[in-house]
């Protein structure tokens, strides 16, 4: 009896703790979610980051280019501006130099959503600096300077140097010569995103591109059949 | 011959011991769960599965060390085997050489293991199994059995506590020993300079075991690098051993 008795109160016991587990997880619930925007706001600099991590960077790279994403996220489902995303990428491409992707992303992010072409170019340019034999960096340098500053010189420049670089594809030799040619600003840009939405393998890239064909096509002068006719 | 019969006795006393298991199915679980990470991983999903298993090999490597090497001498001390090993044709640097071949021959073989889970992983992720990647993991193994050294030297003077706390200590250092250098450069004064300099070359530099960065990305290793590494690696551990052996000799046991 006395057995018996002491089951049923541990259980009773058990099922209490388990409620009051849950309802008090429950409750401080809304205190642990905060806006990335705080989150971000003390973020440490790359060589402090880099001594902190003791010699396991790219594994401290990742974590925080998980973050840089789901910040860029909170900023699609308008939570916030993207007023720390240039120090997450800084941050990533410090501790992994190497890691080409955010330099990528970053920097079509920076100039497309945030509208800053300058720090754009400074993060291609530092991923050129850490990547020399990279052909993607001088591409998306050259793509920049052509859909957002117009200078075709300059893309056409950058281009034909990533057409040279080891492993660059057949396009980046294309892109140079339509700009050499000098095609329709707005319809040649539509024609690039296309391109990048065609070959690129990363799904986020692709939906990026889509993002900016509609935009494109929105204005008045987009039209996809003439673009192709002219190039 | 003493220390190859010391070793297997350390080896069979290890793998009777549950936290091997257990660190060797946490090991895979992480290993398993970089798999699982990778989609969410934007333009990084091969790099993540490489990055996550080349760290959890070494990490786990200097985890497992510190939990079984740091116990070994005391236990040994505590159930009285030690005095009963010691009466026998053994002598102290037998024991001491012997219990270190046993301690790192352990770890390195969970290495290897979780070494196989995590090709198998990257195979599975399609990632590219370079020489780089075998070159790390190799180093990482090194690099063990240097941190394993240390932790046999302090085993041999102070308590399992105090030992594991003056591995880990050590072991972080070792991957800040760099900067000492450029302290030392920046000290006007003599007396810190020559103190950070003594620091930077008594503290493993064990920031050269790892080439993971180079193994992620396919970046090429200076020649002759793995040899000098290795070189390196087994002077300073056997330099430590030496003194260790030293040590336990002068030492009275009760």
């Amino acid at each position: 009896m006395a057995e018996k008795r002491r089951i049923v109160v541990a259980a009773v016991a058990f099922v209490l703790a388990v409620s009051g587990a849950v309802a008090s997880t429950v409750h401080v619930r809304p205190y642990t979610v905060r806006p990335y925007l705080h989150c971000n706001l003390y973020l440490p600099s790359g060589k402090f980051m880099q001594e902190l991590s003791l010699d396991y960077e790219q594994i401290v790279a990742d974590v925080i280019w998980f973050q840089a994403v789901q910040y860029y996220g909170g900023y699609r489902k308008e939570e916030h501006d993207l007023a720390y995303f240039e120090g997450l990428i800084d941050l990533v491409t410090d501790l992994d130099p190497h890691f080409i992707f955010p330099y990528i992303f970053g920097g079509v992010v920076l100039s497309q959503d945030m509208a800053s072409f300058d720090a754009a170019m400074r993060v291609l340019r530092k991923g050129m600096h850490h990547n020399p034999t990279s052909w993607e960096l001088p591409f998306e340098i050259g793509f920049l300077n052509f859909i957002d500053a117009s200078n075709h010189d300059m893309a056409a420049r950058y281009f034909d140097l990533a057409s040279r670089l080891p492993g660059a594809p057949e396009r980046t030799r294309r892109f140079a010569a339509f700009i050499y040619s000098k095609a329709g600003h707005n319809e040649l840009s539509i024609r690039m995103w296309e391109e990048i939405k065609e070959t690129s393998e990363e799904p986020y890239m692709r939906e990026l591109a889509e993002r900016y064909l509609t935009k494109l096509r929105a204005q008045p002068s987009g039209g996809q059949e003439h673009a192709n006719d002219r190039i | 011959m003493p220390i190859y019969t010391l070793a297997k006795y350390t080896i069979k006393g290890y793998i009777k011991e549950r936290i091997l298991l257990v660190v060797l199915i946490f090991g895979f679980v992480l290993m398993a769960a970089s798999y699982v990470l990778s989609p969410l991983a934007v333009g990084a999903q091969r790099k993540i599965v490489v990055d996550i298993g080349l760290a959890a090999i070494p990490l786990f490597g200097v985890l497992l060390i510190v939990l079984l090497g740091a116990g070994s001498f005391y236990q040994e001390k505590e159930h009285g085997i030690l005095n009963g090993l010691l009466v026998k044709p053994i002598t102290r640097a037998d024991f001491v050489l012997g219990k270190y071949a046993g301690t790192v021959l352990t770890v390195a073989l969970v290495m290897v293991l979780m070494a196989g889970v995590h090709l198998f992983v990257m195979w599975l992720g399609g990632a590219s199994l370079t020489a780089n990647v075998f070159w790390a993991i190799y180093l990482s193994v090194v690099e063990i059995a240097v941190v394993a050294a240390v932790l046999t030297f302090f085993s041999s003077f102070t308590s399992p506590v105090l030992a594991s706390f003056f591995t880990i200590c050590t072991a972080v250092s070792g991957h800040l020993s760099n900067d000492l250098l450029d302290f030392a450069d920046r000290f006007s004064q003599a007396v810190p300079r020559f103190f950070a300099k003594t620091a930077y070359y008594v503290l493993p530099n064990l920031g050269l075991f790892n080439v993971r960065q180079e193994a992620v990305h396919d970046l090429p290793l200076p020649e002759g690098f793995v040899g000098a590494v290795t070189a390196y690696g087994l002077f300073y551990a056997a330099v430590l051993l030496f003194l260790a052996a030293l040590i336990f000799r002068a030492k009275e046991i009760h």
